[in-house]
């Protein structure tokens, strides 16, 4: 650790078995971020250590700690120094990462959110043809006015498989931020692990509720703004500024963190009437359920042969697809 | 006699809108900054004729730099 | 009530500290830019000081009282004038029906004047603050900026108008504002030997940089640095520039963002979340200064700084912001 005027490790916890090795960064005098590991690397695994931690902490209701802020593999701490010190605080983190010794202790209360998407529906095709007609002419991710054509071309595989990865998978909400009740949601199973590059420049609007992806994230879009991910359909809303829903009295967000989202095909139709009994009947019942995810099932899970091997055959079809799908 | 108008906020001329010879009236737009990433408008404090057009796009504006001269009647 | 006739360049309500506690669903505390020429006028009327008022950025609001009000104003001085006639800042004034506030263009130094009313802004907390975010178009006045015709109603004023009215600042109490603002700053949590060259850090606590005309309640750019800066040649797994690191949360307010070569300093209504690095945090006791920061004509430095200081200087500020300020 070096001693300099620009040092910011404050502390640091060393890697075990079940954990990176963890550093704490100084970010002001409000701010501490919690570093896990020192590679740039976003892996499930690691979020939901973290998320379990940062469940523990935000249990213990330390005074003083306004908020937690995880992203993959960071979490930022947000505090008044007048109320606890940065000394305090990282010796309360520390105490809820020995908690958690072993691998069999990484249980994460997760729940599994169904959400109806309705492809190629005509809301999100407007925002496409308004991105045509008012951002980029050209744009070469826009085939047939739409964008599942150019993720299929990303990925080496059919429009119809591209619909089948994002319905065959579960997506893990690791945190939100950016907008408004947004959530960054992740593939679990690495067979379905699309990755698709972000509109250059990015478009000036997009409905709510619309679904896109950008990099390797879902991201279903609060409130109609810009945006940048490629759109694929729209789902039912995940967001509500008046909070009149009865889901949404203490709070306009549906995401918390650790959420799975799991999309199942419905009708556009389908979809547009649930937006009425959403906002305007306000008796549309979501369909939630309680769950958990266990790391070290999840993890044995994933280097099994037979997820590897899809992982690796998506990874050859994408290589391929690459090559061919033009740059943005 | 000659009068100003002038630049109401720092930023960038986005434009100016009028040309030599236009007659302006009080309160028309006469000319854009661009601030904040926001278009803000720049109006005629006086009814007259546009003599010199001074400001041109992206010239960097400070608050009181004219941006065209008008003459104006007493 | 305040009757608009003009809102101006943009006026919003705001408090302080704004709405806390949901950075990770996106929303940043928003909040008084400069919450310290906010505090003082909220202290000269008898307001806690983190009540609300309207930040008038730019200038040229003009409106109506439709009823007896204390006011003060504090931040730059935009020349205000009631039925005409100047009138100071740092001072509370009674003010009646028909009377008409105007405000002029921004001063010398300074960009954004706070209009403090006894009693209050009163309009609906969401999510527990009054603040304005323009960057989401929620909270303060029906999440924008006021316009003509808007009717701003205030709440009850904490003792009889008469008392509150004809208070000042001590000596001492009204801050200074600069065309080049010097801020404290604390490095992290991206900087040496990792992220920064030792030589970048030093460069980024030494040069002084003019405030970009983009810039706005959601972010202070500042000029270029050169990429000497970085300490490494690629963001890995992050994104091809070096100043791309896999997402992470923003320690907003007061972090500098550096976004491939240009900082950012990410305040009020900014992002609460994303892929750049970000070197130092303003801190906290110094972000009132920011707010006063034209685009396009001030100067910025940051000073290091260090925790001790930046929570002495918190206390001062609370000190500060109380009646103990009152002359």
């Amino acid at each position: 650790m070096s001693q300099g005027k620009y040092q910011v490790i404050l502390d640091t916890m060393p890697e075990t078995e079940s954990r990176l090795e963890i550093l704490f960064r100084q970010a002001g005098d409000g701010f501490m971020q919690v570093e896990y590991g020192r590679e740039q690397r976003a892996l499930l695994q690691d979020s939901f250590r973290m998320l379990a931690v940062n469940d523990i902490i935000l249990a213990k209701e330390i005074p003083g700690l306004i908020e937690t802020v995880p992203g993959i593999r960071t979490n930022m701490l947000h505090y008044d120094p007048l109320v606890i010190s940065e000394a305090e605080l990282i010796a309360a983190v520390k105490e809820a990462e020995d908690s958690m010794p072993t691998i069999d202790d990484v249980v994460l209360a997760s729940r599994l959110i169904h959400l109806p998407i309705a492809f190629e529906d005509s809301e999100t095709k407007k925002a496409v043809a308004r991105y045509v007609a008012e951002v980029r002419p050209e744009a070469p991710n826009v085939i047939d006015g739409y964008n599942l054509e150019y993720m299929a071309m990303c990925n080496g595989v059919s429009v119809r498989e591209c619909k089948d990865m994002i319905l065959g998978t579960d997506w893990f909400n690791s945190g939100g931020g950016f907008w408004p009740g947004g959530a960054f949601l992740w593939p679990t199973d690495p067979r379905c692990a699309i990755v698709v590059p972000k509109y250059n420049p990015p478009r000036t609007w997009t409905p709510e509720g619309a679904v896109g992806i950008g990099g390797p994230c879902v991201f279903t879009y609060t409130t109609p703004t810009g945006g940048g991910y490629q759109l694929f359909g729209r789902t039912i809303p995940v967001f509500q500024f008046s909070c009149t829903h009865p889901l949404f009295k203490d709070g306009p967000f549906l995401y918390r963190n650790a959420d799975r989202v799991r999309f199942h095909e419905v009708s556009e139709k389908e979809v547009v009437e649930i937006y009425d009994h959403v906002h305007d009947k306000t008796d549309y019942e979501y369909q939630i359920e309680q769950g958990e995810i266990k790391a070290k099932e999840y993890i044995q899970w994933y280097e099994s042969e037979e997820v590897q091997t899809g992982m690796q055959e998506l990874k050859a079809k994408q290589a391929e697809g690459t090559k061919k799908a033009p740059r943005l | 006699m000659e009068k100003s108008v002038n630049a109401i906020m720092p930023g960038l001329c986005a434009r100016v809108v009028v040309a030599e010879g236009d007659q302006v009236s009080k309160g028309q737009e006469v000319a854009v900054i661009n601030c904040m990433k926001t278009e803000i408008q720049v109006n005629s404090e006086y009814d007259g004729v546009v003599t010199k057009v001074i400001s041109k796009e992206w010239d960097e504006m400070q608050v009181g730099d004219p941006m065209v001269m008008l003459e104006v009647e007493e | 009530m305040l009757k608009i006739i003009n809102g101006g360049i943009e006026t919003l309500v705001e408090d302080w500290p704004g709405r806390l506690g949901y950075l990770g669903k996106g929303m940043s505390a928003s909040g008084a830019f400069d919450n310290v020429g906010l505090g003082l006028a909220n202290v000269l009327v008898g307001n806690p000081s983190g009540e609300a008022g309207l930040e008038i950025t730019g200038g040229f609001l003009e409106a109506e009282f439709d009823g007896d009000h204390v006011i003060a104003m504090g931040g730059s001085d935009m020349q205000p004038t009631i039925n005409g006639q100047p009138v100071p800042l740092w001072e509370s004034i009674k003010v009646g029906a028909g009377v008409v506030i105007k405000f002029l263009h921004i001063g010398p130094t300074g960009f954004r004047c706070y209009l403090a009313v006894a009693g209050g802004v009163d309009v609906p907390a969401y999510l527990g603050s009054k603040s304005t975010c323009i960057f989401g178009s929620y909270g303060g006045f029906q999440g924008r900026a006021l316009v003509e015709g808007d009717e701003v109603l205030f709440g009850e004023p904490s003792a009889d108008l008469a008392a509150l009215a004809g208070r000042k600042l001590k000596e001492g109490a009204v801050p200074q504002l600069t065309n080049e603002l010097v801020l404290r700053a604390i490095p992290g949590p991206n900087t040496c030997p990792d992220y920064v060259t030792e030589e970048g850090m030093d460069l980024l606590f030494e040069r002084v940089s003019k405030i970009q005309h983009t810039s706005n309640r959601s972010a202070y750019r500042l000029e270029e640095l050169p990429d000497s800066f970085f300490a490494r040649a690629d963001g890995g797994v992050g994104g091809s520039h070096p100043s791309n690191i896999i997402d992470h949360a923003y320690a907003i307010r007061g972090a500098l963002n550096i976004c491939g070569n240009t900082p950012i300093l990410l305040i009020a209504d900014g992002p609460t979340l994303g892929g750049y690095m970000c070197a130092l945090n303003v801190i906290n006791a110094d972000l009132w200064k920011v707010g006063q920061g034209a685009p396009g004509r001030d100067f910025m430095r940051f000073e290091l700084s260090n925790q001790d200081e930046a929570i002495a200087a918190r206390k001062e500020q609370k000190e500060l912001l109380s009646e103990a300020s009152l002359a």
